[in-house]
């Protein structure tokens, strides 16, 4: 698999009128071709932060985008001006928001929102955009008898549909999709993750879903990259993040979950809070709320280390066992 | 007795909690005079605002204390040799010039400002007392209630309340009282909306649920839990009707509807200037321009106000 | 506790709303009971009537006709005052920890004031004030921030306020309205574990409402799954997982992404949306999605069942 958007040290802070938001402190991401990365975080993480960086689409200002870069096919996106951003967005990447309802435009019908992204971004005629959008609509599972229908006439499932349709229209190589069935019902997220899937198989799209949802992530994705106040703290594959993982953060979240495959008495929960982005403390963010931190937690902040198969760990309960040791 | 488990968490939380809270206790006042400080247009209405309700008060000092003696002299005591007397800077009582009596206009404006100030505050009193509670009993109770008072607030906003005003004071006669009433009726029906529709988007919310809950009254309800939080868009609205008033009641002395003549009222001021506007300037600008700050300034203190009030700004 | 000690029973509760459109059915004849110090947990999707039974239990929503038995007496007969000295019993827990407090109080007063709505203590006095302190304690709440206002907290701490106020009147039973719903992973188990924690030390019941089937099963003793205003499935927690027969609770159960890479479930995908249950017609409400529907689910309407002891549903199938 060819390596298809990098992200290397990247940084973006918020400058507030009470204090600057760390957001993004230096994160490292990859994303090959055709696969799906999960971004596990809670509120507060950086998630979002991260999809906007990525899409251009960071408010400036208030932010600030301090260092790093951003390498999609070797163009540094972060570089580029407008117009070619533009360019990019649509038909290279697209989004998907958490909020099927804000997404649409209530006033054009669904089918001619579909066709529009076809008509801008492939230069082709009316009724050929009409066609294709048509056809997305049915690949989506909706008839394309309902071309003619405005959003507020559709379910939440079925607006999520289109957003997702609008998303794939124009072919994109990597999805981002952000919380993309948060704000449905589980069988509607059943539903909504099944035909993602099946439609990322058949287009050879690679996908970077943000979730707080680590079974979506167990169940839908092939890496995970597990991010806490800014930084990646793990990432892996699917396998080794959920089975072996070695980050005291990843382990207390998979442990706040309760199972429904086992009978847990009790929770083993998290302490504390999500630090503050505005003071973060020193060293390691984690490290009140980590069990096991030690002295030289809470005044350096460790590097991620890569162990011999790939995953990789930014805590120095690792050191021993990476592969530069 | 409390597990050990319970005990073990909130010791981990209070330090935890002293890593990131400040725990300053600071009031959602207090944060909305926080974010009003920083637009200077309105700190400097206000400041304009807080010297009107100075002079008002000083004035008013000034009377009681001299048993009438300088309102007699200086304000509505006439002094025809000086009559029209251009605004020079050789004496405090010349500075805005004379007017067609050879009185003060400085003096008179100073005395004026308790007359719009005084009938604004009272008017938009009553009519957010009134208003106030009309519209919290119909937002809170809805239904029919609700169509009832509306619908007769439909019907007061129907009617132009200058024309209104002019019916009543031609009705019942030129005076202060009869002045107040027919600025206050017309206020009744937007304060009305105002309160209603405040009331009606806090009252869906759980923290009200949760009152109830609790076995809470309506009364208590609405006084405690609805009332402080529709209390920002209230005052809002009133600040600016305040100086709507202001305009309203010189709009009626100009008319000679409100405050009679030889009462130091802007308005009035303004009536009987009208005719000397060609030989002296100065006996309608000064006036015109107390009238055009004090409204300028409210305005400018309600959308300040607003802006502070707008949960959307806070972070 | 001695078993079988039932606190709360539900008689053909039903709640109907008058919508435009005709009468929307938000619950629709739901019975069940529950035993003290036990959790009975109401599962459901979106717009199938669980927050509105809770609702309705606790009278916050008037309901349309059916009993709510609290200690053996219908509190639906009770007068005002009657019920006012009642809600000291009954609490509830809601969803939303940024909706649910008054932005106008501080810590010290939203958990003063059902005390003083009840009129148990004076403002200000020191036994108030030890009270607050208490129960402060009790949910985790540090003592230095007493004074503060909600928006100047994260929602796991404003939970916790919300269960503070719930639990200082010494009720005996709650409604939790999705309390954990709104919360981060970690902060959701904090507070999963302190309720856990309460029911324990205060021997309370709960009546937890939930669409998180995971959270649901690792609290309830018993589980009742609704859909569009009907019960449709009631058992005991761990049967309804290792034996769900309605065919929708097999499509709920299955639907739920596992968090474990190696697990694979057959996914039952359902066709279709969950409707409104504006004037239903008879028969099944969700024979429409049914994979396995027959033509008289669409006609009759269906009682329900015991198909093992304690394991209702309502099916023709089952």
């Amino acid at each position: 698999m060819g390596t298809l958007l990098e992200i290397k040290d990247l940084v973006i802070h918020f400058e507030m009128d009470d204090g600057v938001v760390h957001a993004l402190n230096g994160v490292d991401l990859t994303i090959h071709e055709g696969e799906t990365l999960g971004l596990v975080g809670e509120t507060g993480a950086g998630k979002t932060t991260l999809a906007k960086g990525i899409m251009g689409l960071t408010p400036r200002p208030p932010g600030k985008i301090k260092s790093g870069e951003i390498l999609y096919e070797d163009r540094n996106l972060l570089t580029l001006n407008d117009q070619e951003i533009r360019e990019i967005r649509g038909r290279h990447i697209s989004m998907i928001f958490q909020d099927p309802m804000t997404s649409l435009n209530p006033v054009m019908t669904v089918g001619d929102q579909i066709a529009e992204v076809i008509e801008t971004h492939d230069r082709i005629s009316k009724q050929d955009a009409r066609r294709k959008a048509e056809e997305m609509m049915e690949m989506v599972g909706i008839s394309c008898e309902r071309y003619p229908e405005y959003a507020h006439q559709f379910s939440g499932g079925m607006k999520q549909r289109i957003v997702i349709a609008i998303a794939l229209a124009c072919n994109p190589k990597l999805l981002i999709a952000d919380e993309p069935t948060t704000a449905l019902d589980v069988t509607i997220q059943a539903q909504v993750l099944e035909m993602m899937s099946r439609l990322k198989s058949t287009r050879n799209t690679a996908m970077l879903l943000i979730t707080h949802d680590l079974g979506i992530v167990a169940q839908n994705c092939d890496h995970v990259a597990i991010l806490y106040a800014g930084k990646v703290i793990e990432y892996g594959t699917v396998r080794q993040v959920f089975k072996q993982h070695l980050h005291p953060y990843t382990k207390g979240l998979l442990g706040s979950i309760p199972s429904l495959i086992e009978d847990v008495e009790r929770l083993t929960s998290i302490e504390g809070l999500m630090p503050d982005p505005v003071n973060l403390p020193q060293g390691c963010a984690f490290s009140p709320r980590c069990a096991h931190a030690m002295e030289r937690c809470f005044c350096e902040a460790p590097p991620l280390y890569l162990m011999e198969d790939g995953h990789s760990v930014r805590c120095f309960l690792c050191e021993h066992s990476s592969k530069e040791a | 007795m409390r597990g050990d488990t319970v005990t073990t968490e909130t010791k981990t939380l209070k330090t935890a909690a002293a890593l990131c809270e400040d725990g300053s206790g600071r009031t959602l006042w207090q944060e909305m005079r926080r974010r009003f400080k920083k637009n200077r247009m309105a700190v400097v209405a206000l400041c304009v605002l807080s010297l009107l309700l100075l002079i008002s008060v000083s004035t008013l000092i000034v009377d009681v204390a001299t048993e009438k003696a300088f309102y007699k002299t200086y304000i509505v005591g006439q002094d025809m040799p000086n009559k029209l007397k251009a605004p020079s800077l050789e004496s405090v009582r010349d500075l805005f010039g004379r007017d067609e009596f050879g009185r003060s206009i400085f003096f008179r404006v100073l005395w004026g400002a308790r007359y719009s100030l005084f009938i604004g505050i009272s008017t938009v009193g009553v009519a957010v007392l009134a208003g106030g509670i009309l519209g919290a009993l119909a937002g809170y109770y809805g239904g029919r209630l609700d169509n009832v008072i509306m619908r007769v607030m439909d019907v007061l906003l129907a009617i132009p309340y200058t024309l209104f005003a002019i019916a009543i004071v031609a009705a019942l006669g030129t005076s202060i009282v009869n002045l107040l009433i027919a600025m206050t009726i017309p206020r009744i029906p937007s304060m009305a909306r105002v309160v209603r529709a405040a009331v009606m988007t806090v009252k869906d919310r759980e923290f009200i649920e949760a009152g109830r809950a609790a076995g809470a009254s309506d009364l208590r309800i609405i006084a405690k839990y609805i009332l402080p939080n529709a209390a920002s868009s209230i005052i809002v609205q009133a600040t600016l009707s305040v100086a709507q008033c202001i305009l309203g009641i010189a709009a009626l002395s100009y008319l000679s509807l409100g405050v009679k003549p030889p009462l130091p009222e802007w308005g009035a001021m303004l009536t009987s200037a009208k005719s000397f506007f060609r030989d002296a300037w100065h006996i309608t600008v000064f006036p015109g321009l107390a009238i055009t700050v004090s409204v300028l300034s409210l305005n400018i203190f309600g959308d300040g106000l607003r802006d502070a009030l707008d949960p959307k700004q806070k972070r | 506790m001695d078993p079988g000690n039932e606190i709360l029973r539900v008689e053909q509760l039903k709640k109907y709303f008058r919508t435009p459109r005709g009468m929307l059915h938000a619950v629709d004849d739901v019975s069940f009971s529950i035993d003290e110090g036990k959790t009975l947990g109401v599962v459901g999707e979106s717009g199938c009537g669980k927050t509105t039974l809770g609702r309705a239990i606790l009278r916050l929503h008037e309901p349309t006709s059916g009993a709510v038995m609290f200690n053996g007496e219908n509190i639906l007969n009770y007068s005002a005052g009657k019920m006012k000295a009642m809600r000291k019993d009954m609490q509830i827990i809601f969803q939303d920890p940024f909706a649910s407090l008054n932005p106008n109080m501080t810590v010290s007063q939203a958990i003063a004031e059902p005390l003083l709505i009840q009129g148990l203590y004076r403002r200000g006095s020191q036994e108030i004030n030890r009270r607050i302190h208490q129960m402060m304690d009790m949910v985790g709440l540090a003592s230095r921030l007493i004074n503060t206002y909600p928006h100047e907290l994260d929602g796991g701490r404003r939970q916790r306020i919300g269960i503070a106020r719930a639990l200082v009147l010494n009720p005996k039973f709650i409604v939790c309205d999705e309390p954990v719903s709104a919360l981060d992973i970690s902060i959701q188990a904090q507070i999963l574990n302190l309720m856990q924690d309460l029911q324990q030390q205060l021997k309370l019941t709960y009546l937890f409402i939930t669409h998180n089937l995971s959270v649901v099963k690792h609290l309830s003793d018993d589980i009742i799954v609704m859909y569009l205003g009907q019960l449709v499935e009631k058992a005991p927690a761990r049967r309804l997982f290792q034996n769900p027969l309605h065919p929708y609770t097999r499509a709920l159960l299955s639907a739920i992404p596992v968090p474990d890479p190696d697990y694979r479930m057959e996914r039952i995908l359902l066709e279709g949306e969950l409707t409104s249950p504006i004037s239903p017609k008879p028969g099944c409400r969700f024979a429409r999605r049914c994979v396995c529907a027959v033509p008289a689910c669409f006609e009759e309407n269906i009682r329900l069942k015991e198909v093992e002891p304690g394991h209702f549903v309502s099916c023709h199938l089952a």
